[in-house]
């Protein structure tokens, strides 16, 4: 009898998809010869569709419970965003650690190609209000139209991010490692993205001697790096996780943003080059 | 009064649950995720897919956030791989006794597999996504979920005994 020559014998992927009945007849024609020709394939179909039935009968029974705590939460999180729409994402207030400090664009150096207003005004500002409301008014504002901090709210320490050796980490750190500043804070690059205005983007953690934990996104307007936002969350220590709910606002503003993927290495070191 | 968006997403939560039980294995860390997912898709339900069903792009949302979160565990120099984590580590004993007990022989085999085969068998098996639904939700192509989730199914029988 003949064999299913190497180059129409079907894959385990079409066995597969036969067993689900989810072929168009021409395919599934093909897959039964193939079946009539090798008891062993015929074999591994009637495998696939011992499983399918497994799982189906699996599947039937109902999902677990939702634990009525986590069903409270999600009931508190609704009606919050009912009370204030457009502020949807904002953290569960009982859940939020962290406090936020969006930075207003400062204005485009005159080299930049881009002109300032690449984003509508409006835009802008329904950003800062969203991030605003996300966490109250404790936070601490400042726009920085010359790009130096005109004032600190709140005792962080947001010079930290003004550091004459940050841009150059920024430039050089891949996502995934670690480096530690002259200053003894440590910077974690967490990914590199493009925002919808296409700008190069980093996300970055700096774990300063204080205990505290900036969750930055820096973007690289042209000519220079602009820090965008600023969250400042109590250090998770090292067996725990980053703590969830002081992300939420930086997911928000990712949203807002239009931030893109986080690159793969290979695509983050090309653009890393690029700026040299 | 919740609108239907909200009424379905609420419908949808045991399923969101489900399928962050199979990411992570840790019940606290799944509800963190489910309710991370239902902030996130009430932020962008006016950007949503119109073109993916809710359960599928909630999904979709709920993986990505996991994703994050594990990405930011590493990057955090964490000596534990969560998704490695023994259940019976530290954290929520009433949570893992909860999801153990619930656990049938096909669910305890899917348990043992890997990352990549639980998320595909739970998406396709169980919230009955089609190949192509359960590619948007893992950004990958049509025909790597069907692979993957042919070695997920091979990989299932060998621990169930079917030959």
């Amino acid at each position: 009898m003949a064999k299913a020559t190497p180059q129409t014998a079907p894959g385990d992927d079409l066995l597969m998809a036969y067993a689900d009945g989810v072929l168009d007849d021409a395919t599934a024609r093909d897959v039964e010869a193939a079946m009539a020709a090798d008891p062993d394939i015929a074999a591994q179909v009637a495998m696939f569709a011992r499983t399918a039935e497994l799982l189906r009968a699996d599947a039937a029974r109902p999902a677990p419970p939702v634990p009525d705590a986590l069903r409270a939460r999600i009931e508190a999180t609704l009606a919050a965003a009912r009370q204030t729409p457009g502020a949807a994402a904002a953290p569960a207030p009982t859940s939020a650690g962290a406090t936020i400090l969006p930075f207003l664009r400062r204005a485009a150096p005159a080299a930049a190609a881009r002109p300032a207003a690449a984003r509508p005004a409006a835009a802008r500002l329904a950003l800062a209000a969203s991030i605003a409301l996300a966490v109250g008014l404790g936070a601490g504002f400042w726009a920085g139209q010359t790009g130096k901090p005109q004032g600190v709210t709140g005792g962080l320490r947001i010079a930290a991010l003004d550091s004459p050796d940050l841009p150059a980490t920024l430039a050089s750190l891949p996502s995934g490692q670690v480096a530690t500043l002259p200053n003894g804070d440590r910077i974690a690059a967490i990914a590199s993205f493009r925002n919808g205005a296409g700008e190069f983007c980093r996300e970055f953690e700096q774990d300063g001697v204080d205990g505290r934990t900036l969750v930055s996104v820096a973007c690289h307007g042209g000519a220079d790096w602009d820090i965008r936002l600023a969250i400042a969350a109590p250090r998770a220590d090292a067996q725990s996780y980053a703590p969830a709910s002081s992300l939420e606002t930086l997911d928000a503003f990712m949203a807002a943003t239009e931030a893109g993927a986080p690159m793969p290495p290979d695509e983050e070191q090309d653009a890393l080059d690029a700026l040299r | 009064m919740g609108d239907s968006f909200e009424t379905e997403l609420i419908a949808l939560l045991p399923n969101l649950r489900r399928f962050a039980l199979s990411l992570c294995r840790r019940g606290d860390l799944a509800d963190d995720l489910v309710q991370i997912t239902v902030e996130k898709a009430l932020a962008a339900r006016d950007r949503r897919d119109p073109d993916l069903r809710l359960d599928a792009w909630t999904f979709r949302i709920l993986r990505n956030a996991w994703i994050d979160m594990t990405r930011r565990n590493r990057t955090r120099g964490t000596e534990i791989d969560v998704t490695d984590a023994p259940e019976s580590a530290t954290v929520d004993g009433a949570g893992v006794t909860e999801s153990r007990l619930m656990l049938s022989a096909t669910e305890a085999a899917i348990a043992e597999l890997s990352a990549d085969h639980r998320e595909v068998l739970v998406l396709v098996a169980y919230e009955d996504l089609s190949y192509a639904e359960a590619a948007e939700v893992l950004g990958v192509p049509k025909g790597t979920v069907m692979s993957r989730l042919a070695r997920a199914r091979v990989a299932l029988a060998e621990k169930l005994g079917i030959k």
